[in-house]
Order: structure tokens, then sequence, then C-alpha cells
């Protein structure tokens, strides 16, 4: 008996460390889908965490506007200034009187004409002319207590210029003026999760539109971009702008022919239906016919858009409804495709970065329903679902037609000038 | 066009693309390591079917946890650590951990010539070790081959520390009478 347990201890560690052992071909297949359904799960999580996140702002800007709304000021948090009336602001300057405003600054001193800012409004009454009928309210009455003053003068306290100052008392001519629609730009960001599908349509032979399908699902998309919208009238809009997409398709496993290319070259003919490519693995010296198999595949593909679209728009207080339709060119910026060609045992990766059959650009239809929020007379924020539907195939001469489709859900914010 | 993506030979690129869920750096990852570490597995498997489960669940392990990677200690280690969890973890849920009772076991000498001993390859080896029962493995495995205590021992498999250490003297004889009667069987193989 060895009396010596370290002898064989050290004789096991040695073997221990240095024993390889070649695991079989299909176990990478079987950790390829673990890591699928993981990916999914993280998927899944990460959409319940943005629907968590929505509704709690959902939730607290519902508050917030309750608060603001029914027990702060009707109006407060809306600024005025003597240029111009706000975008989505009422058209009807008494519309704008700040109904709850009482006041002086913090610091006591009346502030004049030159500020927006809330509880400068005795101010802008001192300048009233002696004769005016509310001076004798202002000797008479608490300072601390001008609403009805505030009320009345306001706009021409705002607008010294061509106020009060020029044209003398205050009646009913000077008070209430039509305010004349002015056009204006407003410029948004926007960022968008979008789930891209596509309707595929028979074109060539080659591969069924079936099998195409089955190997290929879309995964999470994005979008983000600016957008420019020029007020025309006041509820209207034209839109347009530039997008930024990024749409990502895995592609499963499928064996791969070679065939001769118009130059007379023999290379494999990858197909997918946004196009199909011809790639060269070093691994063997292909003959026509011969096959490889290909494992699953990142297809990348970037669009920049550029959309048209008619804007309408409907205020409730801060918030605004705002459906949009048009059209957008949509143009390929980038293909690409990397996978694994195998060869019994070999593994060469590729990547695919020029798709053939492709269109540099289709149109699609754009809609949208976008719900805005007011932050500040300049500043809105914004959620907008939209819809995308290719009304020209994004292939041509491919195996398929591909028209692309997209649902996707949009938060932005948008500044007017 | 094609282009070929050379090998990523950065282990440091390798990870970072792995983490960032790109598949061909996982399976390029999986490549570069996949012998080693069914390598480490065997050793604490019955067989190659339960290793390569035990594989496939590591590998799973380590691109969950690979962002947690800090790169202070060589990745091979990284990942051996947590095919052994992987391993520690399937037997666990097979409950096979539970030896309450001791190896029944007489008394006799087997004789272990240490030169037959040295002409043993490590699949021999590995084979004798896996036939010991699950329990016997792991402990001689984590004292062995991992270099644990027996404290530590004890708190990994959930047993008491006294159960660590008669595991692992009946895991050592048991082991010296199968490697005795593999000694004679090649004893015979040599004189021939």
């Amino acid at each position: 008996m060895i009396k010596n347990f370290k002898n064989i201890d050290s004789i096991f560690k040695s073997s221990y460390e240095s024993f390889e052992e070649e695991p079989s071909e299909h176990l990478w297949t079987k950790i390829n889908a673990g890591l699928d359904k993981q990916d999914m799960a993280r998927y899944k999580k990460g959409i319940i965490a943005w629907k968590r996140v929505t509704l709690f702002l959902i939730f607290v800007m519902t508050i917030y506007v309750l608060y603001d709304s029914l027990l702060r000021n009707p109006d407060s948090g809306r600024t005025v200034s003597g240029k111009q009336q706000s975008p989505n602001g009422p058209a009807n300057p008494m519309n704008a009187m700040p109904m709850g405003f009482v006041g002086l600054p913090s610091n006591g001193s009346p502030n004049y004409f030159n500020s927006t800012k809330k509880g400068k409004l005795i101010a802008a009454v001192l300048y009233i002319p002696a004769e005016s009928v509310q001076i004798g309210a202002i000797d008479s009455m608490p300072i601390r207590m001008p609403d009805f003053l505030g009320l009345v003068l306001y706009p021409k306290a705002l607008n010294p210029d061509k106020g009060l100052l020029e044209n003398g008392p205050a009646g009913k001519d000077n008070l209430i003026k039509p305010n004349l629609f002015n056009p204006y730009w407003s410029v948004s960001a926007l960022a968008s999760y979008d789930h891209v599908m596509y309707r595929l349509d028979d074109d060539l032979p080659g591969d069924s539109k079936e099998n195409i399908e089955n190997r290929e699902n879309h995964k999470a998309s994005f979008s983000f971009g600016i957008s420019a919208d020029w007020y025309f009238k006041k509820s209207w809009a034209l839109q347009t702008g530039l997008v930024y997409s990024h749409v990502l398709v895995g592609i499963g496993p499928q064996k791969i022919y070679a065939s001769a290319e118009s130059s007379g070259d023999v290379s494999y003919r990858y197909i997918t239906s946004s196009g199909y490519a011809f790639i060269k693995p070093g691994l063997v010296n292909s003959s026509v016919g011969d096959s490889l198999s290909t494992a699953t595949a990142n297809h990348h593909l970037v669009f920049i858009s550029l959309p048209l679209k008619i804007k309408h728009q409907f205020g409730i207080r801060r918030f605004s409804l705002l459906p949009s339709a048009g059209f957008a060119a949509n143009f390929l910026a980038k293909a690409t495709i990397s996978t694994v060609v195998t060869e019994q045992s070999r593994v060469e990766s590729v990547t695919i970065t020029k798709l053939n059959a492709t269109r540099q650009a289709y149109l699609s239809l754009d809609a949208s329903l976008g719900l805005q929020y007011r932050l500040t007379r300049r500043t809105t924020l914004s959620m907008e679902p939209s819809f995308k539907y290719a009304i020209t195939s994004m292939t041509h001469n491919n195996v398929v037609n591909n028209y692309p489709y997209s649902i996707g859900i949009g938060i932005g914010a948008q500044m007017s000038f | 066009m094609l282009s070929r993506t050379p090998i990523l030979t950065d282990q440091r690129k390798l990870i970072k693309a792995c983490i960032a869920g790109d598949r061909i750096s996982q399976a390029a990852l999986y490549d570069l390591y996949a012998r080693k570490m069914l390598g480490t597995c065997m050793w604490y498997a019955k067989n190659k079917e339960e290793a390569e489960e035990i594989l496939q669940d590591g590998f799973l392990r380590v691109f969950r946890y690979l962002p947690g990677f800090n790169f202070k200690s060589s990745l091979e280690n990284w990942m051996r650590k947590i095919m052994i969890n992987a391993a520690l973890h399937k037997y666990r849920s097979k409950a096979r951990l539970n030896i309450v009772q001791r190896f029944d076991w007489t008394q006799e000498y087997f004789g272990v010539d240490g030169t037959v001993l040295n002409h043993l390859e490590a699949r021999d080896l590995l084979k004798i070790v896996q036939k010991l029962s699950p329990g016997y493995r792991m402990v001689f495995n984590l004292y062995v081959f991992e270099g644990l205590k027996h404290r530590e021992i004890a708190k990994i498999l959930g047993i008491a520390e006294g159960t660590s250490k008669s595991n692992l003297s009946d895991a050592r004889l048991i082991l010296q009478k199968l490697l005795a009667n593999h000694n004679g069987r090649l004893k015979l193989k040599i004189d021939r």
C-alpha cells in the first residue's frame, strides 16, 4: 500500500491539469440555443423594466399635471414675453392672464418690464397713468392682492413698447387685442424602439419565402433622429428631418451552394430576404454544386430616412395630440452579415459587407400619433407611437421582394423658435 | 464582396465582444477553451455525457457572468472555477451528495507499484476517479485538485467537516484499490 498519499495526489493532480477532451460537435449548437433563450429572457426583462419606467413617468406626470392644474395655479409656469405668443399658447391674450398671480418678487422690490418671470406684475401696473381707474385700486388695496389688476393689465404691461405707455389709459380696445399667428419652426429629437417585420413576395426561384421566413427573425431595432416642423398655421405643420434606423435580423443556419458568378468565379451564394451575397471561404476549393453549412448569423441593416409628413395639433391645456401622416424615402446606408462557415471540423468566420439585389432606397408610408406635454413655452416632451409600411420593395431581382414595416414607440423633446 | 475577419487573438477584445453578445466571438471563446474545460468537467462527472451537460451549463454561466470578470486572474482559471461550480450545482440539484454511510471496506493490502503508476495515462486515472461515488469524487477533487481545506469543502457541499475528512480518506483508499486492480492488468500488459 502506498503510504504517501501526496504521491498519489500529485499524480492525479498533474493528470487533472493536463487533461483535455474534445467536445461533441453538436455541443455548441446546444449552448447557442441556450444563449438564445438567455437573450430572450433578458429582452423580456428589459421590456418589463421599460414598461415600469413608462408607467411610473406617466403616473408622475399625471400627478404633476393634476397638482399644477387644480391645486396650484391654472396657468402657473406659463411664461410670456413681449415678443411673440407661445406657439402652443392661446390666441387670445386674455387666455394668457395670470389668474393666480400675486405678490412682489422675493426681495420685495418691483421689477420693471424686462422680466417674464412671475410675481412682477405690480411694477407694470405702476406705469399706468394716474387717470386710470385701476390706480386708485392699487392705492387702496393691499399690495399682495392685485389679482384683478394683473388680470386686466397683464398683456399691456408685458408689451410696453406698444402697450399702455403709448396708447394711454387702459381701455377695452387696448386690453384685448387679437393675436396674429406668425409661422414658426420647431425642432424635435426623437429616439424610438421599433418592432420591425416584413412582407415577402416570391420573385425569383432559388429559395422559397417560407424558408426565408422560417430562418430569419427580427430582433430589437431602434431609430433616432431629428425633425423640423414648420407650423404654417396654428395647428398645422409640415414635418421633415433625418432619421437613423438600425435593424437587426437573426438568420438561422443554412446550407449554401456554390454557383458561378457572372465573372466566372465559383462562389457560395448566401441568400437573405434583403438580398444575396457571394462568399468565398478559404476552407475549400469549391466547384459548382458544392455545399457548405453556415451557423447563425446577425444581419445588420442601417437606413437613413427622409420623411415628409403633415401634422395636425389638438391641444388641451398642456397636452397636445399630434396625428401625422406622410411618406419617407429610406436610403440603405449599410448592410452587413456576420456568420461562421463550417466545413467538417474547420470553421471560418465571414463578414458580408455588400448585398446584391438590394435597392439603394425604398419608399414607405409613415404615420404617427404624438402625445406632447408642454414643459415651458418653448419646450415640450413627447411620446410617439408610429407605423411605417414600405410601398416599394427594398429588393430587386432577389428570390423574394421584401416590404418591411414596423411599429415603433418613441420618446423625444421639441423646441420651438 | 467578402472580408474575412481575423480570429480574435486579443483576449480583452474577445471578452468585450462576448459581453456585447456577439455570437461569433462567443463561438470563438468556446472554441478556444472547450477542450480544456471539458477536460476539467470530466473529472467531476461520471462519464462524457454528464461532463458535456456540465460544460454546457458552465459556458452559459460564463457568458452570463463575463461582465463581472475583472481581468485580474487568468480567464482560464476563472472559467475553470465556473465549470466546477456548474458541476457542484448539478450534483446538488440531484441531491447526490448526501453521503451518510461510510465506505464498507475490509482492510487489505493494496500493492501499488509506483513505477507502474507512472505508466498510467491521464485517461486511465480519470476513469478510476470516475468510478468513485459522486460525493467521494467531489471531496477528493476539491481537496486534491483545487486545494481547498476541509472546512471550505464542508461549507460548499453542505456536509460536516468530519464527513469531508472521512470521505477523503475513503476516496483515497478506494482509489488505491482501483489502482491496484488496474495495476495488475497493466503489469500483465507491460510484461508481455
